[in-house]
C-alpha cells in the first residue's frame, strides 16, 4: 500500500545506532500523531536514518521527543525539520526506502 | 497489538546473532520476530513477548554476553508505527 505523503511535513534524524533508532521512532510515533515513511540504514556501521512525515506541528513535537529520547542512548548525528517539501524532494524521500 | 514489548539487540557477523537468538529464546518464552543484516556485518535481532520475558530475556544476555553486545534495548507496548516498522525489517 503506497500511502502518499505528497507535499507533508519532512522530519528526518539519523543516528550512529540501528536499536536507538527503533527506540526513539516508538517514542516519537507516541508523542504525536506522525507516520513513519521508513527507516534507512545509510552507513557502514549501525547508524540508521528514521524518516517521518505529517502535518508541521506533529513533526515538530515528534522531532523533540525523538531527540530527548535519543539523547542519551545515541549520538546524533544530524536531525532536520522541512515545513513544506518540494515535489522534488518527496520523489528522493520515497526512492531510498530501507535500501 | 501482537506484542507487548519488544527487544532489540545488536551484534557484529550473523554467527553472532544466531548464539544471542539462540540464548535469549532459550531464557524466556520470547518469539523471534525478525533480523535486520547491514553490509558492515551487523546484525540487530528483533524479538516480540510480553513486556517481563523480554526484559528478562534482554537482561539475560547483557549479563554474561555469548559475544560482544554493541546496543540492546526493550520497547514496551509499542506503538502501530513501530510494529509497521519492524515489519518492514524482515
Amino acid at each position: 500500500m503506497k500511502d502518499n505523503y505528497k507535499g507533508q511535513a519532512i522530519g528526518i534524524f539519523e543516528l550512529d545506532n540501528l536499536v536507538a533508532c527503533y527506540v526513539a521512532l516508538d517514542a516519537a510515533s507516541k508523542a504525536a500523531d506522525v507516520k513513519i515513511q521508513g527507516v534507512e540504514r545509510n552507513r557502514l556501521k549501525s547508524g540508521a536514518c528514521v524518516k517521518m512525515r505529517g502535518d508541521i506541528s506533529n513533526v515538530n513535537a515528534a522531532m523533540e521527543v525523538a531527540l530527548k529520547t535519543a539523547e542519551p542512548i545515541a549520538k546524533i548525528v544530524s536531525s532536520t525539520v522541512i515545513a513544506s517539501p518540494t515535489e522534488g524532494t518527496d520523489v528522493a524521500m520515497d526512492m531510498t526506502i530501507l535500501k | 497489538m501482537k506484542y507487548g514489548a519488544y527487544g532489540l539487540v545488536e551484534v557484529l557477523g550473523s554467527t553472532a546473532a544466531i548464539l544471542v537468538v539462540d540464548k535469549m529464546l532459550k531464557t524466556s518464552s520470547v518469539g523471534f520476530e525478525t533480523w535486520n543484516t547491514k553490509c558492515g556485518g551487523h546484525v540487530t535481532v528483533f524479538l516480540g513477548g510480553d513486556v517481563s520475558a523480554v526484559q528478562s530475556a534482554v537482561e539475560a544476555v547483557k549479563e554474561n554476553p555469548p559475544c560482544d553486545i554493541i546496543a540492546a534495548a526493550v520497547i514496551s507496548n509499542p506503538s502501530e508505527e513501530t510494529e509497521r516498522m519492524v515489519g518492514l525489517a524482515r
